[in-house]
């Protein structure tokens, strides 16, 4: 009995340690003189898997001499549950979707950047210096950004002719092409019944709300499964699913293995989104995170990001370096007709509840207003 | 000798309630006075107190979701029971050489990660996946069948997912079983089903009541399952406390739903350790 | 009584059943392509994409350390319980055998959130530690109650007659109980290890930073939708396993036919 203890006491202490190593005391990078008391030597970031290149986290780690630890999560809500129960303390920056930036910041759990570690925020492009979520970048700068719309499969389609550029293949059943997904999201959803109504998908509007309702569930019958992005672009792949609402990057990622593939931003117009690096409150190491946050703003830097991730660049400075056959993809950068059609999801506030009630309905197959 | 039993007797079981004192019941009564707490728009709370997240749990919508999740944890339990005991009972009546073998034969496909396998159900399960294509090359089917996305994909993945904790305790009950009984009776002339009802059965109870359970109370709570095999209207009690607390921010909500879940599935097994108290003593552990 | 052909055809048919998707997995770690969706040729490139990614090895790591201790921790506290639930009668023990199976019922996430509330308030610092004592308090139950199952009927005269022999507490153990629950004590550990391997939103929770397990960095990837490697990862695992438990029951000397 005391031999099991034994064994487990030591595999505990052992899962607790960990080697510490010396570091210089000062150093210089790109003529700037960076000393070395001034951050730690671990950044901890928070983040989704495979949307930093490793080259560049193997680059970030010589030049300043530190060890980038990276976690993940599968979703904003996991990311922001956890930073509300008090995990704050854990991570020097984490990247969060527009919405959950206002979350995060509503709920006081963001530190503001200090502009002044942040030189290379001049590259980010007026769009994304102006967010509605964080306008002047008080608490976000961006990363990524993209769209959400419809892959398609012409090839599958019931009638090639059709017009594939709208929102009616999904809520029109006189406009069906074959079978189709939608995203297991509420705000995704419910956002494109409201913009196929003529509505903002961020509307507190009772009856607005109540009509997307109605063609929610009329459209239920015909849903072949709501599923999260990556099943959907699997089975948009297989073909089991003519048509699948989903992101931009995930659609056309399909295309190196299956060319039909398209992806449509609908003519009523659709989603934007962005993912931004913010620092938590509580970071372990504020200095490294706005260390870190520079160093992706860099132009360079952000293009080698941009042709990792194969989304779109929020980075001006970035434009030269980027991928030319990605830079004039419609699909990734929509012209600015376009984009004036398209709304960053915003935090509803009060009205979560009304989204709420909206989808538990719907996905519990109970009937309109019941 | 006295002195030696009551040392023994003591110190047996409170480790083990003490820790779940600390990380189990504790943490737990945090989500008890959050369900009586009023949650506000922002997803914090405030510190008045309030029924309202029961009242509002005992709508008819929330029910008919908490049925759906029983009715699914039912059904996925009867499977799990009736494809087991046939399995645990050919594993112990087997060469004594195989047991061991087939047992981690059993437990192995446990360990693969769950979305991993609901993944690979989806191969197989899809319109032109592996199943409706064997199929239709046997010439079984003429039109392939939509299986996924349906309640029969989820049944499927919760029983290949909860089997082995039904075939793991029944093994253990028939292995512990007096065999003797058994050859005894057949010598007495009994026949294979009358010795399996009257002597089998009644000796391996306490094994089918720990499987039900073990199998019964988490499928009640599953929700990546029915999220990635079920149809358009698959939303499980499961699912619902995970976007109440997550999507609504809602946790004063979420903890109610989930004390509730927790007193319905204590209410379930005192009833069934009723039923089995009076069916004679001793026949559910 | 020997096992009938319909018990012995029930069995294969649950292997494969329970097969079925491991087959896949392992076919799909070698198809040459990203999104699983059709089989598009024979390839090696996920395994050698899984050698190259220190990130993975790490998690694989931290899994295993994570669930062999609370595997251990919670076999012990589980068999522990088991035994003084079952050999002492007192009042209370009826609810207490209720209680135990709440952190069964108890929906994931709601613990998961409740145990990271519960370790700030209590500053226990979030590592790797913070996620084994959660895996034990989910796991103690399962043990507790597979043990108790085996020790049920379990004669208490045999106990009494080991002492009138002389025997004193620690042989009492030793040479009788631990014989006849053995066997409870492993289906209870498989099952325990099989839970805590695979958790993902407990762990989620209660790990600090840089203590991601294998089922985190699965469900990340899995999202964004990067599974062949992970399908290569997968195949790798089941494989070693297997082999190991050949191994282990080649190895094993069996005294006792009756054990596992």
């Amino acid at each position: 009995m005391r031999r099991i203890w034994l064994t487990v006491i030591v595999a505990l202490a052992a899962a607790c340690g960990g080697g510490e190593s010396e570091r210089p005391a000062s150093l210089e990078v790109f003529g700037i003189r960076v000393a070395g008391a001034d951050y730690g030597q671990e950044l901890h970031l928070f983040t989704w898997s495979d949307y930093l290149d490793p080259e560049l986290v193997a680059e970030f780690e010589r030049t300043y001499d530190v060890t980038v630890r990276i976690d993940y999560y599968d979703t904003n809500e996991a990311m922001i549950a956890k930073l509300q129960a008090g995990g704050t303390g854990q991570y020097d920056v984490v990247v969060a979707s527009d919405y959950a930036v206002e979350v995060l910041r509503k709920a006081d759990l963001l530190l503001p950047l200090t502009h002044a570690n942040l030189p290379n925020l001049k590259n980010l492009s007026q769009r994304f210096r102006e967010a509605p979520f964080d306008p002047g970048n008080v608490y976000s700068a961006t990363y990524q950004w993209g769209t959400s719309g419809l892959g398609v499969r012409p090839d599958l389609a019931d009638d090639s002719t059709r017009v594939i550029d709208s929102w009616a293949m999904v809520f029109d059943s006189a406009s069906a092409v074959g079978p189709f997904t939608m995203l297991d999201d509420p705000r995704e959803t419910i956002g494109a019944a409201l913009i196929y109504l003529g509505h903002s998908p961020n509307s507190q509007d009772d009856a607005e709300l109540a009509e997307a309702e109605r063609l929610l569930m009329e459209q239920r019958s015909r849903v072949l499964t709501y599923s999260p992005f990556a099943t959907s672009r699997d089975l948009l792949a297989s073909g089991d699913a003519v048509v699948a609402h989903n992101y931009s990057g995930d659609v056309l990622s399909v295309q190196e293995e299956v060319p039909q593939v398209r992806f449509v931003i609908p003519r009523e117009g659709s989603i934007v989104w962005s993912d931004n690096m913010a620092v938590p409150k509580g970071a372990p190491d504020r200095r490294l995170a706005e260390l870190f946050i520079n160093y992706i703003l860099d132009g360079q830097v952000g293009a080698r990001l941009s042709n990792f991730t194969r989304y779109a660049s929020p980075n001006e400075a970035s434009v030269p370096a980027i991928d030319p056959e990605l830079l004039s993809d419609r699909s990734v950068y929509p012209d600015s007709a376009m984009l004036a059609k398209m709304e960053f999801l915003r935090d509803v506030g009060e009205a979560r509840a009304a989204y709420d009630r909206i989808w538990t309905r719907l996905r519990a197959g109970a009937t309109p207003g019941g | 000798m006295r002195r030696g039993r009551d040392w023994l007797l003591a110190w047996t079981a409170a480790p083990g309630l003490t820790y779940l004192g600390i990380f189990f019941l504790v943490p737990m009564l945090l989500v008890v006075v959050f369900s009586v707490l009023e949650g506000t728009p922002d997803g914090g709370v405030r510190p008045s107190l309030t029924l309202d997240n029961y009242r509002r749990a005992l709508d008819p919508l929330y029910l008919r979701i908490l049925a759906r999740s029983a009715w699914l944890a039912l059904l996925t339990t009867g499977v799990s029971l009736a494809l087991a005991y046939p399995t645990a009972w050919a594993i112990r009546t087997g060469s004594p050489r195989r047991r061991g073998l087939l047992l981690a034969l059993v437990v192995i496909p446990s360990w693969m990660n769950l979305l991993i396998k609901n993944y690979a159900w989806i191969v197989i399960l899809r319109r032109e996946g592996v199943l409706n294509t064997a199929l239709g090359s046997l010439g079984l089917i003429d039109e392939p069948l939509s299986l996924l996305f349906a309640p029969s994909a989820v049944l499927i993945g919760l029983v290949h997912t909860y089997l082995p904790f039904m075939v793991l305790p029944l093994y253990v009950a028939l292995d512990r079983m007096d065999w003797s009984l058994v050859e005894a009776a057949r010598d007495l002339g009994a026949g294979r089903a009358a010795v399996f009802m009257r002597v089998v059965v009644p000796q391996t109870l306490a094994g089918v009541a720990v499987g039900c359970t073990l199998v019964f109370i988490p499928t009640l709570g599953a929700f990546v399952t029915p999220d990635m095999l079920g149809g358009p209207d698959s939303l499980m009690v499961g699912t619902l406390i995970e976007n109440q607390l997550l999507q609504v921010r809602n946790w004063p909500f979420a903890s109610a739903l989930a004390v509730l879940l927790m007193a319905v599935a204590a209410a379930a097994l005192a009833a069934v350790r009723r039923l089995q108290g009076a069916a004679g003593p001793g026949a559910l552990a | 009584m020997k096992a009938g052909w319909s018990a012995r055809a029930t069995l294969l048919a649950v292997l494969a059943f329970l097969y079925a998707p491991v087959l896949v997995l392992v076919l799909y770690s070698f198809n040459d392509a990203r999104f699983s969706a059709t089989w598009q040729g024979f390839t090696f490139g996920w395994y050698q994409r899984l050698l190259e990614s220190p990130e993975t090895a790490a998690a694989l790591r931290s899994t295993l350390v994570v669930s062999l201790s609370a595997t251990a921790l919670a076999t012990v506290l589980g068999t522990l319980l088991a035994l003084g639930l079952h050999l002492r009668r007192f009042r209370g023990r009826a609810t207490i055998e209720l209680l135990l199976y709440l952190p069964v019922v108890a929906p994931d996430i709601v613990m998961g959130v409740a145990l990271l509330a519960f370790y700030v308030a209590v500053h226990l610092p979030l590592g790797r530690l913070s996620i084994i004592l959660a895996h034990v308090s989910f796991q103690i139950p399962f043990v507790a109650l597979i043990v108790k199952a085996r020790l049920q009927d379990f004669p208490a005269e045999v106990i009494e007659a080991a002492r009138d022999l002389g025997a004193d507490e620690g042989a009492m153990i030793r040479h009788v109980l631990l014989p006849i629950i053995r066997p409870g004590i492993l289906a209870g550990a498989l099952i325990a290890l099989a839970l805590s391997v695979d958790d993902f939103l407990i762990t989620y929770f209660t790990a600090g930073a840089g203590a991601s397990t294998l089922p985190i960095r699965i469900y990340s990837m899995v999202k964004r939708g990067v599974t062949p490697d992970i399908n290569a990862l997968s195949t790798l695992l089941l494989a070693a396993t297997l082999i190991l438990i050949v191994a282990a029951l080649k190895l094993q000397k069996r005294p006792n036919p009756e054990s596992m």
